[in-house]
């Protein structure tokens, strides 16, 4: 073990500082007053971040800071070690959960005023951010896992937080599941990496990662899959998406934080990270794709018609994970990642946003409800329009330059992937721009009582969306591209971990593309605009959607629910009582108890020689005596 | 000496209860357990400092017959006696809760299992170690019988008994085959080890002795006595049973099977491995099924040694090694466990999952930590069910794909059951009506020694290894 | 052991054989007592009867094969017998005050 130096300290304390948080639960519990224990929470987390800051200016220009603790698991050549590298992707990683995660922290302190488990509420969200610090920091597979279900964990906990609602304990139990079922096959993964590389370290495996694929190219292809099918549980991929939405029963914060920047992003960080064996397996890639497309293209669909607020959002979640995926697909990990990073800005902020709408009309989350909230919040209104306008990629906002350069990307790849990708742009500028109007514009559809009693956030609640509505607006000048002149600084700074981003296209294409997508989205805002705004259009009541067929579809979420209920869930249950009545009860018990059943048979024949007549007794002696005689005379 | 005084504290102590009554019995068997676990606590802290085996005594017993009293203690029995020791103590804590009949008695006998249980993992000589073997069965009959809870409960201990019984009839045989095998009889370890065995003998030994461990472990087809016998004994027994018993059986896999004969599990090693598999996958198909907490627990056990089966039958250093630490989890986790059951049990005096409802409102304690052995329980990273899950699952897909494939599926299964039962038992609005104090004192101490042993082993887990290491590498390298 | 047996003229003037006939006679004559009679008395007569036919064959042996150990166990037979038949009697007495009678075909309660 490497002798103890400020790195390791400083490193060990970023993860450690908000579990001691969470510990600290146990300490004061409920005894501390609110304010004391959201500042105490939010404080551990930014601390955090501060620490992240240094590490950030401590880390080597083309290497990796690796601090070594101890052995976590050592049985013969199987080791895996409790150690940590902070390089260039896990400390922009590490910045974002910690800084995203304090400003939801503090914007908790407001939402969550008055609530019965508020410190609890806290040390969740500590522990999340525990957890999730793990998964980036980890040098190797496994404890990047550990981190991995620990933040599936928190995500139970929180889904689940208002335990009494019998509805969110479920939707926890299934996002729980789901998860495990994707971890499963990420288990699978982390086996196979042993089975062929001899151990679970990044970099180690990085560097064999050539000679294994030599030896046997299906190899890599089956490691690189499963890990994406446990990325896809993570990340909410087609087939293994349904749990996100029903995550939205978790309180906002929750939503903002793990549903919508940190936790659901891991996917795509895994696949960053073993992006040297992701590059050795085309058709791994070819898979990803088809998945990122088919889930941002049918998760836009669904996201058209829904009318919960959380739920539109939460669809919008993950047709982005989906692009990102479809990004990561086509080689684009520089511009995947770029994605993540303002899309956890401005996806916070929608959902922040959506959560002060949700707040300050005491819990209403239907958008056919709501309307001309503009006058009434003022500064919420302001910060989810700048969210907006970043999500559907105009210019100049973070998200266009995300969202194009993933477009550039694919175009080099091929023309038809990037018609798929604009479509997926367009869905999502005509649901939020559908979403952003219903619910501040137009006319106030709720009842006069109800609407007198809307009010502002508590400033403790805006400053965040400040911050985030900054971060949403200039977050994309962290990667300017060249075209306008930009030093690409992103790109440039993760070269020594993600090497190859070779896919740019001239400048005049992508000047036409850049125009043809700015034109059509702005095409779609008027068209919004036009129907809800002036119109006044306002979506359908459910008894008249479920006349509608494909509308109905797109509502019931392609019935995907439904489905699995019918072909996993029940099957499952069913089958466990089955075996249980049929071979268990049936069949080893019996077996088991027959022997038993057979010795007291044969017991009973044998007792009736037992008659109880002394004189049959005698006479059967004297018989055997006389028998055995006559066999010793014959012998 | 040492290793004689983890035999001898307990049994002496469970006389003394027996003369000195009621009275006094709750405290002596605290007394006495916890004494056997400094005393093992100070025998591996030995070990570990001089690296040497603890040598107990060594006497001449039936010397016509080539049998010692010959007891010993080296890494993993130091493992195992730990396991022993404190499930043991966890036991007798558990029992505090309650009001048994009889109560002298009912200490004296789990006193008295626990020393033949100890008397299992040091024996040195095959006919003594049989003898203990045995030996466990006779407090076990009783305390399921005396104290036990089933409509019928004569059949359930005469089940449980005459199979165990038989299979370990069985075992007899092999022993005596192997300790005759040189003309002069010799039991020792050391004379079975240096045996050349052919081929088709061993395979004739290997399932005589499999057959023994199959129904005591148990593993599937040989675990109809399991469910029933974890359901009807009272907590603190199933707790005995599942965390000490069921690794008599694991534990002598290990120590006679694996080193004696090599050639047979090179042969049908990989069938029981894939057999324990599909237990794993069975079991955890049946816990689905079920809708009595304790007796889904049952299977949830099942379901982890044979895991633990698996793991041994892989026969390398890493598989071993697996197995050694599940054993250590699986002994903390199943307590937990059926602490869980226990405590509900004393709410509402059932163990039927639906008449549960709505107690986390209540018992916020009881709830986090029933929380901390189910995630333990589903391996859940950072707690100990993880390690010990992950080296076995890492090792057996080396050795063999679909065994780890049927294995494996209960990761997924494990988290539906334990989290549907959770969200039925502890979650939603309250149902329910009865007892909803808080754990107090002697409970909560004791459920939180368990979560913080679960959480402690699931950090730093590689002590154990470390104690294993030397008598691994003594059956693989010799 | 090997001092030689002072015989008594009188029992070798009979040869061996006609010992063995005797007792096989008695023997057999104890046999179909105990097997036929169902009185409990006449069965216990009978079984002292074989007892007797056996040490006959004894003690003639004892003396045509020069060995007094026989001689020593016919003893031991004999003191055994009596306290036997002292304990059956007893028992007799017993079963008679029980349930009123000797025949042996009364008594079924060894079978449960």
């Amino acid at each position: 073990m490497a002798s103890f130096d400020t790195t390791h300290i400083i490193s060990l304390l970023v993860p450690l500082l908000p579990l001691a948080g969470f510990f600290g639960y146990f300490l004061y519990g409920d005894k501390l007053s609110e304010s004391k224990v959201g500042t105490l929470a939010s404080g551990w987390v930014i601390l955090s971040f501060l620490l992240s800051l240094v590490l950030f200016g401590q880390i080597p220009v083309d290497g990796a800071i690796q601090v070594n603790y101890f052995n976590w698991m050592q049985a013969g050549s199987f080791t895996v070690p409790f150690a940590f590298q902070i390089d260039q992707l896990s400390v922009i990683m590490m910045m974002l959960v910690t800084g995203v995660g304090s400003l939801i922290h503090i914007y908790s302190i407001g939402y969550m005023h008055g609530d019965n488990g508020f410190s609890r509420f806290f040390a969740y969200l500590n522990l999340f951010i525990f957890f999730m610090l793990l998964l980036v920091m980890a040098n190797n597979y496994v404890l990047m896992f550990a981190g991995w279900e620990g933040v599936g964990l928190c995500s139970y906990l929180l889904i689940g937080f208002w335990y009494k609602n019998p509805e969110y304990s479920a939707a926890a139990n299934k996002a729980f599941i789901v998860n495990r079922i994707g971890d499963l096959f990420m288990l699978y993964g982390l086996y196979m990496i042993f089975k062929h590389f001899g151990t679970f370290v990044y970099s180690d495996i990085n560097g064999m990662a050539q000679s294994v694929f030599n030896a046997d190219t299906a190899i890599i292809g089956i490691i690189t899959l499963l890990l994406f099918a446990g990325a896809t549980g993570k990340s909410a991929q087609i087939p293994l998406h349904t749990w996100l939405p029903d995550a939205m029963a978790g309180p906002t914060p929750v939503s903002a934080l793990i549903h919508a920047a940190t936790m659901v992003t891991a996917g795509i960080y895994l696949i960053i990270r073993s992006n040297v064996l992701f590059a050795l397996a085309p058709l791994t890639n070819e898979i990803i794709v088809i998945i990122g497309l088919a889930t941002t293209l049918v998760a836009g669909m669904i996201a058209l018609k829904q009318n919960d607020i959380k739920k539109v959002l939460a669809y919008s979640t993950v047709s982005q994970l989906g692009l990102m995926f479809f990004a990561l697909g086509v080689g684009a990990y520089a511009a995947a990642f770029f994605h993540l990073l303002t899309h956890a800005f401005f996806k916070a902020l929608l959902f922040l946003g959506a959560g002060s709408v949700i707040h300050g009309m005491h819990g209403e989350q239907d958008i056919r409800k709501m309307g001309g909230l503009s006058g009434k919040m003022k500064y919420t209104h302001i910060t989810f329009l700048i969210a907006v306008i970043a999500i559907i990629a105009l210019p100049p906002l973070s998200g266009f330059f995300s969202k194009d350069y993933i477009l550039a990307s694919v175009f080099g790849k091929s023309p038809v992937l990037w018609f798929f990708g604009a479509l997926s742009g367009l869905l999502t500028a005509f649901y939020m721009m559908r979403l952003y109007l219903l619910v501040f514009k137009g006319k106030s559809r709720m009842p006069e009582a109800d609407a007198a009693k809307i009010h502002e956030s508590p400033s403790v609640m805006l400053m965040p969306l400040y911050v985030l509505a900054g971060l949403s607006a200039l977050g994309g000048f962290m990667n300017i591209p060249s075209i306008f002149g930009g030093s690409q600084w992103l790109e440039n700074f993760l070269k020594p971990v993600v090497s190859l981003s070779e896919l740019h296209i001239d400048h005049g294409t992508e000047w036409i593309l850049m125009g043809i997508s700015t034109v059509l989205v702005l095409g779609i805002v008027f068209w919004t605009y036009n129907m809800y705004v002036k119109k006044n259009d306002v979506p359908e009541s459910d008894a008249v959607l479920a006349t509608m067929p494909f509308a109905n579809f797109l509502n019931r979420k392609f019935y995907f629910d439904e489905f699995y209920d019918a072909v996993f869930s029940q099957p499952l249950l069913k089958f466990s009582t089955f075996i249980q009545k049929w071979i268990e009860t049936s069949i080893v018990d019996k077996v088991t108890d027959s022997f038993g059943m057979l010795s007291f048979f044969l017991s009973g024949q044998v007792r009736k020689l037992q008659n109880g007549h002394i004189s049959f007794y005698l006479f059967a002696m004297v018989l055997g005596i006389l028998g055995i005689l006559t066999i010793f005379i014959l012998l | 000496m040492g290793v004689l005084l983890t035999l001898l504290i307990p049994f002496i102590s469970a006389i003394l209860i027996l003369l000195a009554g009621k009275n006094t019995s709750q405290k002596l068997a605290v007394m006495s357990t916890a004494a056997s676990v400094v005393v093992t606590g100070i025998l591996t802290a030995m070990y570990f400092k001089d690296g040497a085996v603890i040598a107990g005594v060594d006497w001449p017993w039936v010397s016509s017959m080539g049998i010692r009293f010959h007891l010993e203690a080296d890494g993993v029995s130091l493992l195992l006696l730990l396991i022993s020791n404190v499930v043991a103590l966890i036991s007798i804590y558990v029992s505090l809760g309650d009001n048994y009949k009889n109560v002298h008695q009912y200490y004296a006998l789990i006193l008295m299992m626990q020393a033949f249980m100890n008397g299992v993992f040091v024996a040195q000589d095959l006919i003594l170690y049989y003898i203990f073997w045995e030996l466990v069965l006779i407090p076990a009959y009783f305390l399921l019988l005396g104290w036990g809870r089933h409509d019928k409960i004569r059949s359930v201990t005469l089940k449980f008994f005459l199979y165990t019984f038989l299979g370990s009839l069985l075992m007899l045989v092999g022993i005596i085959w192997l300790g005759s095998y040189n003309g002069t009889p010799d039991f020792s370890l050391n004379a079975i080890y240096g045996l050349s065995l052919t081929t088709n003998t061993q395979i004739a030994v290997f399932a005589a002795f499999m057959i023994a461990y199959a129904i005591k472990t148990p593993f599937f087809p040989f675990h109809s006595w399991m469910a029933d016998t974890y359901t009807a004994a009272p907590a603190p027994v199933t707790i005995l049973f599942s965390g000490v018993m069921s690794k008599m059986a694991l534990y002598s896999i290990f120590r006679f099977v694996l080193p004696v004969v090599p050639d047979a599990i090179a042969t049908y090693g990989p069938f029981v491995m894939q057999l324990a598999a599909f237990s794993v996958l069975y079991a955890s198909l049946m816990a689905l099924a079920q809708k009595d907490i304790k007796r889904m627990f049952a299977y949830v056990s099942m379901a982890h040694v044979g895991l633990i089966v698996a793991a041994l039958m892989i026969n390398n250093i890493e598989g071993v090694h697996g197995a050694l630490m599940f054993m250590a989890v699986h002994a903390i986790v199943t307590s937990g466990l059926f602490f869980t059951a226990q405590i509900l049990f004393r709410m509402k005096g059932t163990h039927d999952i639906y008449s549960f409802g709505g107690i986390r409102q209540y018992m916020p304690v009881f709830a986090g930590l029933y929380m901390v052995v189910l995630f333990a329980s589903i391996g859940l990273p950072l707690t100990n069910g993880f390690i010990g899950e992950f080296m076995i699952l890492t090792a057996l897909l080396k050795a063999n794909t679909l065994a780890m494939v049927l294995a494996s599926i209960s990761i997924v299964i494990g988290a539906v059951y334990m989290l549907l039962t959770y969200r039925k038992v502890m979650l939603g609005q309250d149902n329910t009506s009865g007892n909803f104090s808080d754990l107090q004192h002697n409970d909560k101490f004791l459920f939180l020694s368990i979560a913080f042993v679960i959480i402690f082993m699931g950090i730093y887990s590689t002590w154990i290894t470390q104690l294993c290491d030397n008598t691994v590498l003594n059956i693989f390298q010799p | 052991m090997n001092e030689t047996l002072i015989t008594p003229d009188l029992v070798m003037a009979v040869p061996l054989e006609h010992y063995i006939a005797v007792s096989a006679i008695l023997f057999s004559i104890g046999i179909i007592g105990v097997l036929m009679r169902r009185n409990l008395i006449v069965m216990f007569l009978s079984i002292e009867l074989m007892l007797n036919s056996v040490n006959l064959l004894a003690v003639a042996f004892s003396i045509y094969h020069n060995d007094s150990n026989a001689q020593a166990f016919v003893f031991f037979i004999m003191v055994v017998a009596a306290a036997e038949i002292a304990v059956g009697l007893a028992m007799l007495v017993m079963i008679y005050r029980n349930i009123r009678t000797i025949d042996i075909d009364a008594l079924k309660q060894l079978k449960w």
